[in-house]
């Protein structure tokens, strides 16, 4: 037990990694002529990482202002140093009545963990019961007040604080874009400005121009005097009527350091414009509200094309005018579709900069295309006169369409910027998928039946250059059979074709087995058997089955079925003997 | 006052005239008719109304039957590029451009037309090689026939890719505005990923009325089926 307690007492120091949060104000009871300093004071022994504080709302105090400040000491004690990192939040407000009041309990969170600060209960009382003596001014610290170079000193208590709106031009035309800007001019120690307000008048549309994000004050003279001048913002005013126009009035809070923070209601001075109407003569046809100094310049993607393709042709508007308040020239094209134009800005506040207008030409037939001149005209105000603008007459040659033409895209690495138009056709036929139509397969077969047929017949051949005996010998037979097959017909039938068709069949597959010439006559073929040493009896038994043969052709006898049969098995017999022997020896 | 008026008027106008083809349209694609242009129209007629998702889909629909529809694929890649998901859509390189571009302009009947001829041209190299005097040299006819078949069966590989494409299509539109891909087929599931009306993507699985789809990045998430069209009705 006592060691366990021990432990605890050793580990006590380390359970505590000391990051402490406390919160304290200047005084609890403070009088409607005090502020109030609400402190957050963060103390670690490690680097602190935290994001600031939000102010807390305190009911009947209205914040003012806040300041954060950071130390470290290190301090040797026992030989072991110690590092000390302090962070501190202090927010100062302003009571504004009497009563009592608290500062809620805050949630601070550090790393992982969160720490809740104390709740502070106040009282404010009127200046007369005021506990606590002379307050002290909630002047931050770093504000050197005898520095010479600012235009206020410490010993300033009051001074002027005023915004004026100065017009580029004082007089301009109906259309043509204003800018106005707006200053604040003082002579006091303006911390910042919070815009609250615009006032508008009649007579303009508007657009904000300029709006900086801090005060960057430049020293001035207004009215023989010496100011600060920062500017607040600039409007862009396009006035849409003539004569006298107010520009509008933006009002805003200054938050003024005067011994502590105060805040003050400025409005802007009114001013000013005088709006002159266009002039009327001399207006071009193709004048559509453009006012301002332009550069056109125009533009097309490719003078030669495939049918299918499409063309771009652009107009660019560069300068300085009302964009927003023209419409875009037209471009006619005959036999073609023209898409509407695709505008592509690069404006500020919509009135500097440029406009490309993308027209997307698809031609619908092959030849020659005529681009007619494309005009626009604006009011320059610089020239006080109308200014015209007409392209040169183009041509695109239109040619027909290629496989490359599908392709003609791919080397573009930016997206379409245009969405093509819709496709005219008064017809939609059936997708016809030609691999599932009939003739598609049919040809297919068609061509493989070619092909495999192709590759017999070179097998064919081959057999029979390869080895010419074996082909003789195999077709032969193959003659045979055939020849067989019509003399069995003809016995069956009792023809007397039998003999025809066997003499012939016989000569044939003697002819084919031995390699003898279709030229030779059958006694001829008998000569050159018999030189080739076949038996005598083979020799004669073919010798007879010829004379029958021949008998028969030449003076037909009427034979009966037996006597056809007896000399169909004398013809196998006769074949078989043949069949037995070699070839070609 | 006048301005508005004039404006509603120019709208009711537009909206009637683009209504009317419309209509025709749909009425021509009741009758069951499947025809690349007329898919094309549609997809245009719904980007005119404002409907991206419907019209990103008839775009992909146009594509399905013809690959090489050059006006679809241009329209559904400005579609894309106005879309709020178009950061998902992965960026090719010039020589993967190059492929698809080719790909995309062998369409099924170009292929299956270039497939027959190679075909016709290997028969003719074949009988022509078997045929061959064998005593001369055959190394240029086996060469030539060698070249020829590898091109018919890397053809004929395209087309059965491209045929089976065609019918198992498994690319899908979201047609509601916003939706969320949720790690499971449940609405109390935790989500994956916000997507927007047009984005398309793939079909992997189904669950009764929720379906797993991957999304243009590799992300995949499920969503219920009613959010999305498909380009194959019966996938």
């Amino acid at each position: 037990m006592k060691k366990l307690l021990l432990l605890s007492l050793m580990l006590l120091p380390i359970l505590l990694v000391a990051i402490s949060v406390t919160a304290s104000t200047n005084r609890t009871t403070l009088s409607l002529a005090d502020r109030l300093e609400y402190s957050i004071q963060i103390t670690a022994e490690d680097r602190i990482n935290i994001s600031e504080p939000a102010p807390p709302y305190i009911e009947n105090f209205s914040f003012v202002n806040m300041r954060s400040s950071s130390r470290s000491s290190t301090t040797i004690q026992n030989f072991r140093s110690r590092t000390e990192h302090v962070r501190s939040y202090t927010y100062y407000y302003i009571p504004l009545r009497t009563g009592e009041s608290s500062v809620p309990s805050q949630e601070i969170r550090i790393g992982s963990r969160s720490y809740k600060t104390q709740e502070i209960k106040l009282q404010v009382v009127d200046s007369a019961t005021s506990g606590g003596g002379q307050s002290s001014p909630a002047m931050p610290p770093g504000f050197d007040f005898d520095d010479p170079d600012l235009p206020w000193s410490a010993n300033r208590l009051a001074g002027n604080t005023m915004i004026l709106a100065y017009p580029q031009r004082q007089r301009i035309y109906r259309g043509q874009p204003a800018i106005v800007s707006y200053y604040l001019y003082t002579d006091q120690m303006v911390r910042s400005f919070n815009l609250e307000d615009e006032r508008d008048f009649p007579g303009y549309g508007k657009s904000n121009y300029e709006q900086p994000g801090n005060l960057a004050y430049e020293t001035v003279t207004h009215q023989g005097k010496r100011f600060q001048r920062a500017l607040i913002k600039r409007l862009m005013l396009l006035p849409n009527d003539t004569g006298e126009m107010q520009v509008p009035i933006i009002r805003g809070r200054a938050r003024i350091y005067e011994f502590g923070y105060m805040n003050q209601s400025v409005s802007s001075e009114p001013a000013w414009l005088n709006v002159l109407p266009l002039p009327t003569e001399d207006m071009p046809e193709s004048f559509s509200g453009a006012v301002g100094t332009f550069e056109i310049s125009d533009d097309l993607s490719a003078e030669q094309i495939s049918l299918g393709e499409a063309i771009t042709y652009s107009i660019r508007i560069a300068g300085t005018g009302n964009f927003n308040q023209f419409s875009h020239p037209e471009l006619p094209v005959d036999n073609a579709q023209v898409s509407s134009p695709i505008a592509i800005d690069r404006l500020n506040a919509g009135i500097e900069g440029s406009r490309t207008l993308y027209y997307t030409i698809i031609p619908t037939q092959k030849g020659i295309y005529s681009l007619e001149p494309v005009s626009f005209s604006w009011f320059d105000p610089d020239l006080g006169r109308y200014l015209h603008f007409q392209s040169q007459p183009r041509q695109i040659e239109v040619k027909s369409a290629n496989v490359l033409s599908y392709f003609s895209g791919l080397l573009e690495t930016g997206n379409p910027q245009t969405l093509r138009p819709m496709l005219s056709r008064d017809v939609y036929p059936e997708h016809v998928n030609i691999m599932y139509s009939f003739w598609y397969w049919l040809l297919v077969s068609i061509i493989l039946a070619g092909t495999a047929f192709s590759a017999y017949l070179a097998w064919h051949k081959a057999k029979e250059r390869n080895n010419p005996e074996d082909f003789a010998r195999l077709m032969a037979d193959k003659a045979l059979k055939k020849y067989l097959a019509d003399a069995s017909l003809a016995v069956k039938n009792l023809s007397d074709d039998f003999y025809a068709l066997a003499e012939k069949g016989l000569m044939k597959y003697l002819r084919d087995k031995y390699g003898l010439s279709n030229r030779y006559s059958t006694s001829q073929i008998l000569e050159h058997l018999r030189q080739k040493n076949l038996p005598e009896d083979t020799m004669q038994e073919t010798k007879d089955f010829i004379e029958i043969c021949e008998r028969e052709r030449f003076s037909p006898q009427k034979r009966t079925g037996t006597e056809l049969l007896e000399d169909y098995q004398r013809l196998r017999h006769v074949v078989s003997l043949y069949s037995k022997k070699g070839s070609r020896k | 006052m006048k301005k508005i008026l004039l404006c509603l008027m120019a709208l009711f106008v537009l909206s009637s005239i683009s209504a009317s083809e419309f209509e025709r349209l749909k009425m021509v694609e009741g009758r069951g008719i499947k025809n690349a242009d007329l898919y094309y129209n549609l997809g245009v007629t719904y980007w005119q109304i404002g409907q991206s998702g419907m019209a990103n889909l008839y775009f992909l629909k146009a594509l399905n039957l013809d690959s090489a529809h050059k006006s679809a694929k241009e329209n559904l890649n400005y579609a894309i590029a106005l879309s709020p998901d178009r950061e998902i859509y992965p960026q090719r390189g010039f020589l993967l451009r190059l492929f698809y571009e080719i790909y995309d302009f062998m369409n099924l009947n170009r292929i299956a037309a270039l497939s027959l001829v190679l075909l016709v041209i290997s028969a003719i190299l074949l009988s022509w090689t078997l045929h061959y005097n064998p005593q001369k040299e055959r190394d240029l006819p086996i060469l030539i026939l060698s070249i020829s078949l590898f091109l018919l069966i890397v053809s004929s590989a395209f087309l059965s890719v491209k045929a089976y494409r065609q019918i198992h299509n498994s690319k899908a539109v979201l047609l509601i505005e916003q939706a969320e891909l949720r790690e499971e087929a449940d609405l109390d599931s935790k989500r994956v990923a916000v997507i927007h009306e047009g984005i398309i993507m793939d079909i992997i699985d189904c669950d009764g009325d929720w379906l797993l789809l991957q999304l243009p990045d590799g992300n995949s998430g499920w969503l219920e089926a009613a959010a999305i069209g498909r380009v194959v009705e019966k996938y």
